[in-house]
């Protein structure tokens, strides 16, 4: 369909690049942020972003921390207004408008599965929109 | 005959800054070569269309909270604001020379990007229609843009919103450029060239040829059919002839397709197009629609009455589902949007225009004619209203900007450091004067129109002055409308 010429080759590949490589560029960065347990001033921070769950729910849904380190959690409303609440740990902000963000800090101190959920009624899949936290031991 | 160096800047700093006379900027030899070249369009359209990608995938992907997404910030406040204050005054429809929404059509329409095809359109790709003709005219526009304006407090508000629009421009334009020849959306449809065109006529800029006898004894016309190298025009444009901005898109395909060299990109003093031949009662409806919807985007989306954005609050998106809330009083503002843009604003100047032709006591001067010429003088009134409307945008959510640089989906990113920066607006306070500034300003321009059109039909001085003063009534009335608005 196009010429053999380089120049429209290389025209065609930068359009392709553009079409492909933003999506995966910003997938990719997205999954790294949301990925990272990152040890700032000996605390271990997690961004959680929270979405009605017909927009995908909690992002990340699972979290792993270890035991006896010192955690931040940063929870952010994406969409609408959300809460975090874990009855067995203990832990519950308070509702989080869009946009905004509210931090929760802890130590978590005995290894298992934790779930959390949240409080603030936001979307008719309300109730489905569960995470779970899991505590293991420190290396 | 090329200037010397010097001649040439003193030419253009005398266009530039005294606004006298025309300065071709293609003098300049680095601009001549920019624009000559054939990749400088491709360029520019390469990076817009990364740009609107990525405003698109935050659209539909990222935070629905409007003021963290990068769709609504960029779109509705960044490009916005670049379009009407900056590269439409000065540089008329220079926004098509890039624009990234036609380019998938025109490729496949041309069967290339850079290199001009010589192969025939075949099998899947046939050859193109031609544009019907009685819908040559810009009516499409006209009432495409008015429906976009009618939902604009949802556009300008929600990322999905704005997202799905684009993509659907994207959709519209390949699909219609494969049925359709040439650049027939850009200039037919597309809603943002209907008000381009219009205002570019006010605008600094114009690319006309330099000899015309020189056009006439040349009979290839390469600027229209194309070169063995380079496309002719694909906006339609005569360009031998052409003597108004409107509907040239700028793309500079006849630049470069131009054997003799003989076409130049000249400065020029503002308003320079609003006089000349060709007016049409389509484009005088655009004047209309355009100056009401100024009013109206002020008081709607930047007035205190919050009822009225409630009115124009008429969807839900997601995570809420689609579909209809509060919809009893949508239809009202929808008949207000329709009603004062297509019949109650024209109507109002249809009076004056009238008041004009009664007080002149002239025989034998057509309503019509002058009602459609004398439209044209709310050109200026128009783009400087606009422009006053779009510069609270930038000073009070500048901020944005910069947080949604950091972290365009909304998700918790801080590319740059600039996510956290507060909520900060910039010299509010001087916000009403700097547009009552640009209202004088866009007033100044539009007398000034106003009173040579009436002028063509009233060629006596005296006369003239006496049927230009319920036009400098409206006029004033008008701008003291807006300053009023300003103030509160």
């Amino acid at each position: 369909m196009f010429g053999e010429n380089g120049t429209e080759l290389m025209a065609l590949a930068l359009i392709v690049v553009v079409l492909l490589g933003a999506p995966l560029g910003i997938y990719l960065y997205s999954e790294w942020h949301i990925s990272q347990q990152v040890l700032v001033n000996d605390y271990q921070t997690i961004m959680i972003n929270a979405w009605a769950v017909e927009n995908g729910g909690w992002d990340p849904d699972k979290l792993i921390l270890e035991k006896g380190k010192p955690t931040k959690l940063i929870i952010k409303s994406a969409d609408v207004t959300h809460g975090f609440y874990s009855p067995e740990l203990g832990l519950k902000s308070s509702p989080i408008l869009p946009g905004l963000k509210e931090t929760i800090e802890f130590t978590p101190e005995e290894v298992g599965n934790y779930t959390f959920i949240c409080h603030v009624f936001c979307s008719e899949q309300h109730p489905d929109m569960k995470g779970e936290i899991i505590i293991v031991d420190g290396e | 005959m090329k200037m010397e160096s010097s001649s040439k800047v003193k030419s253009f700093l005398m266009s530039l800054i005294l606004h006298r006379g025309k300065f071709d900027v293609m003098e300049f030899n680095i601009i001549r070569r920019l624009i000559k070249h054939t990749a400088f369009q491709f360029i520019l359209i390469l990076l817009n269309l990364l740009v609107f990608w990525v405003i698109i995938l935050s659209g539909l992907f990222g935070s629905q909270v409007g003021n963290k997404n990068l769709s609504i910030i960029f779109v509705w406040i960044v490009w916005w604001f670049l379009l009407i204050a900056v590269l439409l005054p000065i540089f008329g429809r220079a926004w098509c020379t890039m624009c990234p929404i036609p380019v998938f059509g025109e490729y496949i329409q041309r069967r290339g990007i850079l290199v001009k095809s010589d192969k025939k359109a075949e099998g899947w790709v046939k050859k193109p229609k031609r544009w019907p003709e009685r819908f040559n005219n810009i009516w499409l526009q006209n009432l495409g843009f008015l429906g976009m304006a009618t939902f604009s407090p949802l556009l300008v508000t929600r990322p999905i919103i704005t997202g799905i629009l684009l993509g659907l421009l994207f959709v519209i334009a390949t699909i219609m450029m494969l049925i359709f020849e040439k650049r027939s959306f850009c200039k037919y449809v597309c809603p943002v060239a209907g008000f381009l065109g219009l205002f570019s006529m006010f605008s600094a800029i114009e690319l006309r040829v330099k000899d015309r006898i020189l056009c006439r004894n040349h009979l290839d016309k390469e600027c229209i059919n194309g070169s063995d190298t380079h496309y002719g025009c694909p906006f339609f444009v005569h360009v031998p002839t052409f003597e108004r901005n409107n509907y040239c898109g700028l793309c500079t395909e006849c630049i470069k397709a131009c054997p003799h060299d003989n076409i130049s990109l000249n400065l020029r003093p503002f308003a320079g197009d609003i006089l000349k031949k060709g007016r049409r009662i389509d484009e005088a409806w655009k004047s209309f629609i355009m100056l009401t919807l100024a009013g109206l985007y002020m008081i709607v989306l930047l007035g205190p009455w919050g009822w009225l954005k409630d009115w124009a609050n008429v969807f839900w998106v997601p995570p809420y589902g689609w579909g209809l809330a509060n919809f009893s009083n949508f239809p009202i503002l929808v008949g207000i949007f329709w009603f004062s843009s297509l019949l109650f604003t024209p109507a109002i100047f249809l009076g004056f225009t009238a008041m004009s032709r009664a007080v002149a006591r002239v025989k034998g001067i057509s309503l019509k004619l002058l009602f459609r010429d004398l439209s044209y003088e709310l050109i200026p009134l128009a783009l400087m209203a606009w422009i006053a409307f779009s510069i609270p945008l930038l000073m009070v959510n500048w901020s944005y900007i910069a947080n949604v640089i950091s972290d365009p989906f909304g998700l918790g990113w801080n590319l740059f450091g600039t996510a956290e920066l507060a909520f900060n607006p910039f010299y509010p306070e001087s916000i009403p004067y700097i547009q009552t500034i640009f209202i004088i300003f866009g007033l100044f321009y539009a007398i000034r129109s106003g009173y040579k059109i009436i002028g063509e039909h009233y060629p006596d001085r005296g006369t003239a002055f006496r049927a230009f003063l319920p036009q400098l009534l409206f006029l004033m009335l008008t701008s003291l409308l807006f300053i009023l608005l300003f103030m509160g």
